[in-house]
């Protein structure tokens, strides 16, 4: 399928480099404490972690004959969120007629797997995970979902980080809005 | 469903739950009429497919080697076996994963393993070769149809083909799809989407509340009621007999009713306005008119295919974004009488900049897409709503009503476009000519 013909691409996540292993354990970390933030509804910790630039995606699941090839659009994606985008969402919170967030749903993210990466040229790490996440609301809202989750992490010194690009490559072909509703 | 002459339009609710009566759907609204399947630029080689639904049968939209585009049922002849577990690829053939029929990229069964050694003399390969769909290229979008005896494309789409090509040429007439569809399942039944989709600038103001108090619009005036400054929206509502809609929200100085003559220079808010006098260039008087302050359009496709185009700023980007326009099509497959496929394509002009049409996208995927949670989530967490609440014995024997705005617009005499053009700025004008061709086709009796 055609995918668009475009020039530098500011939405390019980087590839791996060395893996860094010595990093595991405080990335895992400071990733444990990032969910949380997220599960706890800690809204205003949660973007503190966050770059200015920080950009949010998740590609477009592909299902093709050939298991070479990628599974996940590069230049698709079901939503993109930058960290302005990302308050106004979790601003909702608060505001009454957040139909979509009110009540709330609970979620949980289980974060597995983690292995830290250098990011060639550049002092960035490349984290990536497996992540489960569950979401929860009234009777009819359940949904479960498992991705593999992909950041690009700037080193703040003495075990702290900021996020800086997070690419979220959903295992379900077609999700559900349920599942979409998730910030993972 | 019916019309009364006590100002009220009415539809019985089992329509948006009953599975028997979406098995009568597909029998008599989805089999005789034209669905979008796609987009030829999604398949520009010889071999290219994508696998898609028309009406209750998966579908493989198939570029053949010739160069022409097929519509193959996507079942096997020998024991209905798919032949397609892909959502897309290239193939020259199909051979069927079981016995290992095989049929060429046109259809024609081509391989039938032990032919000439276990099968009778009579038995012809030629006469199993996969049913076809009728299909049709029309600038680019993909129309199909398991109907023989449908209208040809153009009669079917009636009124609604001279919109298309409005909305097509507004912007050089050259449109290319961004990337491949986003997908999603949602609750509620297929009907919702599109009705809301069809014409329902009412439920800007409620569902979309929380959307306007912040400000995702920027300064422009799609919220479709709140005028800003001077100015105000003008919703033109178009419902045809085929039960296609086109909903035009203008930018008129406060106070304005109607769409008188254009004043000054056309402008196109959400392209670039150094392109504005190009874009005047490529179209018909009539059609500048149509284009010309159109903040938001939307519509509908009958049965199942709706359109949006509407613009967002800074709200959503970054400080020195400018003032961008998005066009989606999104398709509403059901998947059971409560449960709904969306599948969304984001077409950009080929005549704007690689930053622009990366950017048009950025605004669909954030706002309005599968994910986009910023507006798109309050659409189906009201669809979810009406489907978790609707089914009851009592609530299920209460009707659906549409009678906003019934016998208040006024006509749109002077409006460029064809049809039976209104002006009502909050209407269920659009969604009632969605119902009255859907209820002609199920033979459901109006009773009021
Ligand atoms: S079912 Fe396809 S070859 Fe038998
Ligand atoms: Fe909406």
């Amino acid at each position: 399928m055609a995918e668009p013909a475009v020039g530098a691409d500011p939405t390019a996540f980087p590839e791996r480099g060395a893996r860094r292993a010595d990093l595991d354990r405080v990335v895992t970390a400071f990733l444990v404490e990032e969910a949380a933030a997220l599960d706890e509804a800690r809204y205003d910790d949660w973007l503190d972690l966050l770059e200015p630039d920080f950009l949010y995606r998740v590609p477009v699941p592909l299902l093709r004959e050939d298991p070479a090839l990628p599974r996940h659009s590069a230049t698709a994606v079901l939503f993109e969120a930058t960290k302005r985008t990302l308050r106004l969402k979790l601003g909702r919170v608060d505001l009454r007629h957040a139909w979509s967030d009110r009540p709330a749903a609970t979620t949980r993210h289980f974060l597995g797997g983690v292995r830290v990466f250098a990011v060639p040229g550049a002092d960035t790490v490349r984290v990536d995970a497996n992540l489960l996440v569950t979401a929860n609301r009234g009777v009819e809202h359940s949904a479960l979902v498992t991705a593999s989750r992909q950041d690009v992490l700037v080193p703040r010194g003495g075990g702290d980080y900021r996020v800086r690009a997070r690419r979220v490559l959903l295992d379900v072909e077609v999700p559900t809005v349920e599942q979409l509703s998730i910030i993972f | 469903m019916g019309e009364s002459f006590d100002n009220t339009f009415r539809l019985n609710r089992d329509i948006f739950f009953d599975d028997a009566l979406l098995a009568r759907e597909y029998a008599r609204v989805f089999f005789p009429t034209w669905q979008l399947v796609g987009f030829s630029d999604e398949i520009p080689e010889a071999g290219d497919y994508v696998v898609r639904r028309l009406g209750a049968d998966s579908v493989v939209v198939v570029r053949d080697e010739r160069g022409r585009i097929a519509v193959l049922l996507n079942s096997c002849g020998h024991r209905g076996t798919r032949l397609c577990q892909a959502a897309f690829g290239n193939a020259a053939h199909f051979r069927c994963s079981y016995h290992g029929w095989t049929y060429a990229n046109d259809g024609r069964l081509v391989g039938v393993p032990g032919l000439r050694t276990h099968y009778p003399p009579g038995f012809r390969k030629s006469e199993r070769d996969l049913p076809t769909a009728r299909v049709v290229c029309r600038r680019g979008f993909l129309f199909a149809t398991w109907d023989p005896d449908a209208p040809d494309l153009e009669d079917y789409l009636g009124d609604l083909a001279w919109y298309l090509d409005a909305l097509l040429d507004g912007a050089g007439g050259e449109w290319e799809v961004y990337g491949p569809p986003q997908r999603v399942v949602a609750r509620g039944n297929w009907k919702i989407p599109v009705d809301n989709f069809a014409g329902d600038g009412y439920h800007m103001r409620t569902a979309h509340q929380i959307a306007l108090e912040q400000g995702i619009y920027g300064d422009t005036l799609a919220d479709g009621t709140r005028g800003r400054g001077r100015f105000d929206l003008l919703g033109v509502n178009i419902g045809t007999e085929q039960g296609h809609s086109v909903r035009a929200g203008y930018v008129v100085e406060k106070g304005t009713e109607t769409l008188g003559p254009l004043r000054g220079e056309p402008a196109y808010p959400g392209y670039p306005p150094e392109t504005w006098p190009r874009l005047t260039a490529g179209q018909t008087p009539e059609q500048v008119r149509f284009n010309s302050d159109l903040e938001v359009v939307h519509g509908a496709v009958f049965p199942n295919a709706v359109f949006l185009s509407v613009a967002h700023d800074r709200a959503i980007g970054e400080d020195d974004d400018p003032l961008t326009r998005y066009l989606v099509w999104r398709v509403h497959s059901p998947i059971d009488a409560r449960r709904t496929e969306c599948t969304y394509w984001t077409l950009v002009p080929k005549a704007m900049d690689a930053d622009w049409k990366r950017r048009s996208y950025s605004y669909q995927a954030r706002t309005q897409s599968a994910g986009g949670i910023l507006f798109e989530m309050d659409d189906f967490e009201n669809f979810a709503r009406i489907d978790s609440a609707m089914p009851g014995t009592a609530a299920g024997a209460v009707a659906a009503d549409l009678s906003l705005g019934l016998g208040l617009g006024e006509p749109a005499p002077e409006f460029p476009g064809p049809g039976r053009a209104e002006y009502l700025t909050l209407s269920e004008h659009n969604q009632r000519a969605f119902y009255r061709r859907w209820a002609h086709l199920m033979e459901v009796e109006a009773d009021g």
